[in-house]
């Protein structure tokens, strides 16, 4: 067995990070849209449009975090130009995790006003500024400590590996945390209420505890004097010299897609679940009673179990075939298998489905990664400089749109679908 | 008031339909479209390598490597 070239302890503090990270976003994904549609019972119709203004919030948020980053130089918290950010910003992550399910106007079913959408839609932006300013810091400094392709495999294995188990952890907790996660009976309501809020604060003291750990001792900065001679390019000029570059704007168009996927399916899950799945008469469903709500979590759960197996064995192809072709092998596995869930209504086939998507899903976030850090080492070729957050930046603006094409097929879908029931709920809880 | 509200009592073939839709016919859609778009990407395996060994041969590679435990 080969040497190592990056030290397990170090490669593992790198990877905490995306607990953290990857807690945030995906628990964030899950439970937003159903707590504000199901249980909150706010009009999709404003719930489309909070999603739409924050979206375009992000596309100016993320880029420009992403430029400060690369132009932050810095001795004071901790010292360099990524930590120091990532600092700032960990503690707000963690808090914003609880006031995601705290908004006003909601003491009883259906009683939401205007302030609630307005919250919403703050508390949303407040939440993807801190989250952004500790992601692209965060993933910025694979590429920068990282150099060669061997360090990078070792590293990007790990953190994919330990992203799996960050998923699993943001898509089982909420379902035992949370006795009825779409509200089917309104006289929970104040108890359902108070466990999304219990789950947000949980979620809050795990990114805390993990994100220092990956602060500490997986984030490695340059010293001083060295990011004192980087030159970095101001906001405008760092955008124009990202949109310019076509070899990152057609891999962002395709991440984009990627995204979508990733924002989609999670957005949709539990619905999804309870509308297809006769929950009364399912053999399969009934036989796993028990288990009671951890049952919409279950079809996510094997996929990210199996995307663990999905990175191992797409990593295998990077190396045979290249970054390029196994990217486009993974997707095209994932789309394939994804197609058969038309024709299906039963929870075993759904089952089924979601374990051979797990390899599919492996690929994505793996091959996304390595294609930002070619990128940025071509651009270092021409330029001279490591603009891993300019990168990053203006990759997750891509990402963000990416939300405004899933929560608008979502409401397309099921407006046109005929999802309007007559809203009922105003003062009777 | 009429609107777009979650109503778990009201799902009617149509609904699952969309639903199925999204979990299916939608992202197949966009991973399609994802491959379409990665078959104009410029950096192949073969440019890949290119770029390393040229950031090897400029001396760069290893200067901001992760130092060895003591």
């Amino acid at each position: 067995m080969s040497k190592l070239e990056v030290p397990f302890g170090k490669n593992l503090a790198f990877g905490t990070g995306e607990i953290a990270d990857q807690l945030a976003y995906q628990g964030f994904t899950f439970l937003i849209f159903t707590f504000y549609f199901s249980v909150v019972k706010l009009d999709a119709k404003y719930i489309t449009i909070v999603f739409i203004i924050w979206s375009i919030y992000n596309a100016f948020n993320d880029p420009i975090l992403g430029s400060l980053s690369d132009r932050t130089r810095t001795r004071k918290i901790f010292g360099g130009r990524r930590r120091p950010w990532m600092i700032v910003a960990t503690l707000p992550l963690a808090l914003v995790m609880f006031l995601l399910f705290t908004p006003p106007g909601g003491q009883v079913v259906g009683g939401y006003n205007i302030w609630t959408i307005i919250y919403m839609l703050f508390i949303m932006c407040l939440f993807d500024t801190v989250y952004t300013a500790f992601s692209v810091n965060r993933v910025s400094l694979y590429p920068e400590i990282f150099r060669t392709d061997k360090a990078r495999e070792e590293v990007g294995a790990v953190r994919r590996i330990v992203m799996v188990f960050a998923l699993l952890i943001a898509f089982i907790m909420p379902t035992l945390l949370i006795s009825d996660m779409t509200l089917e009976d309104p006289t929970k309501f104040q108890q359902v209420l108070w466990e999304y809020q219990f789950t947000g604060i949980i979620f809050g003291v795990i990114i805390l505890v993990t994100a220092l750990i990956n602060i500490l001792w997986g984030a490695k900065e340059a010293p001083y004097e060295e990011l004192e001679k980087k030159k970095p390019l101001k906001l405008f000029e760092s955008l124009k010299v990202s949109l310019k570059n076509k070899k990152f704007v057609i891999f962002a168009l395709c991440s984009t897609m990627n995204w979508y996927v990733f924002g989609l399916i999670p957005t949709i899950m539990p619905i999804y679940i309870k509308s297809i799945v006769d929950f009364s008469t399912d053999p399969v469903a009934l036989a796993l009673e028990s288990l009671g709500e951890l049952r919409i979590s279950i079809p996510l759960v094997l996929a990210f179990l199996m995307s663990i197996f999905g990175v191992l064995f797409w990593s295998y192809i990077d190396r045979k075939l290249g970054s390029k072709i196994g990217f486009i092998l993974s997707m095209a596995w994932w789309a394939v298998v994804l197609i058969p869930l038309i024709f299906i209504n039963s929870y075993l086939g759904i089952l089924i489905i979601m374990v051979l998507n797990g390899i599919g899903l492996g690929g994505s976030p793996y091959f996304i990664d390595r294609h930002i850090s070619n990128i940025a080492d071509d651009d270092e070729l021409r330029t001279g400089q490591r603009r891993e957050g300019s990168y990053y930046g203006v990759h997750a603006l891509f990402v963000r749109l990416s939300t405004i094409l899933s929560i608008s097929s979502i409401a397309i879908v099921l407006t046109t679908n005929g999802w309007v029931g007559i809203r009922s709920y105003g003062s009777n809880p | 008031m009429v609107g777009l509200v979650y109503d778990p009592t009201v799902v009617t073939p149509e609904i699952q339909f969309g639903l199925k839709s999204l979990m299916s016919l939608f992202p197949a859609g966009a991973l399609l479209i994802g491959i379409v778009i990665l078959i104009f990407y410029p950096l192949g395996r073969k440019q890949v390598q290119e770029l390393q060994a040229n950031l090897k041969q400029s001396a760069k590679i290893n200067e901001n490597k992760f130092p060895e435990e003591e």
